[in-house]
């Protein structure tokens, strides 16, 4: 149970003012592979799909969701998280084809489909009897 | 400031307090995830709360929790709950190399600073993001006294 005492401000209120270009979040990220493609879903709430940025470059998958700052209406009262955008980035060692990546942005989750090159992905061989 | 100091010195503190600040930033990042804050002594989201004269406001990150998937009661009425899950995610024929994100049922049980109407509560889900308005009930809020002149 956590009580509120109105006049104890929790040292989070009194956190830095500026974010932005600087203070950034590492959004929490699960990372899975088939046989076909590489998938990530990374959390990333409070951000619509238009701002959010992803690029892949020569193997560095890169997330960028810029989140709107929000306040609550009238005096806070706890503070427990901050609001600010995302920011990561990966290294992919598959040979990943880049026009093939496609995002969805929902219920605050980014899911991003890497699809593999054809040439890299495993091929059943078939035996001859 | 008021007192003079030696400008090395004044030097020195600007440092000391850019590495606070810092390290204070990489607790914060630390703190992100949406079950692992230790400090709040519960599992469940992280909580931003706020009142003003005629509501308390509730905010929570829950990222890939569907509205079926969440719970929200007014107890008695000053206690604010909020339940849920996440389903966890899984993939056909698929490794696993990372797993950071968390799957468990939560709950968080909040005593509000003022009493509410429970007929007047309002939930909304937005992209992750979880915010509640409870109406204060009237005897709650401020009531505004005319003074009366000679």
């Amino acid at each position: 149970m956590t009580e509120i005492t109105k006049t104890e401000a929790s040292p989070l209120a009194n956190a830095e003012p500026t974010r932005g270009t600087e203070n950034y979040f590492s959004p929490l990220v699960d990372v899975f592979e088939t046989e076909h493609e590489l998938i990530f879903f990374a959390d990333m709430p409070g951000a619509t799909p238009d701002d959010i940025q992803l690029r892949y470059d020569r193997g560095e998958l890169v997330l960028h969701g810029k989140v709107k700052p929000r306040t609550l209406p009238g005096q806070p009262l706890l503070r427990e998280f901050e609001v600010g955008d995302f920011y990561r980035t990966f290294a992919v060692n598959e040979e990943v084809d880049p026009s093939q990546i496609e995002a969805e942005y929902k219920l605050g989750v980014l899911k991003v489909r890497l699809p593999k090159r054809e040439e890299v992905k495993p091929r059943r061989i078939a035996i001859k009897g | 400031m008021a007192m003079q100091m030696l400008p090395g010195f004044s030097h020195f503190l600007r440092e000391m307090r850019r590495f606070q600040r810092d390290f204070s930033r990489l607790e914060d990042q630390l703190d992100r995830g949406l079950w692992s804050r230790a400090a709040v002594g519960t599992t469940g989201p992280l909580l931003n709360v706020s009142e003003d004269a005629e509501s308390v406001c509730a905010e929570a990150e829950l990222p890939g929790c569907k509205q079926d998937q969440i719970e929200v009661f007014v107890v008695g009425r000053n206690q604010l709950v909020i339940k849920g899950r996440r389903e966890a995610q899984t993939m056909e024929k698929a490794v696993c190399h990372r797993q950071e994100r968390g799957f468990t049922a939560f709950t968080r049980a909040l005593t509000l600073p003022a009493d509410v109407n429970p007929d007047q509560v309002e939930a909304k889900l937005e992209n992750g993001v979880l915010r509640i308005r409870l109406a204060k009930s009237p005897e709650a809020r401020p009531r505004k006294i005319a003074v009366k002149g000679e």
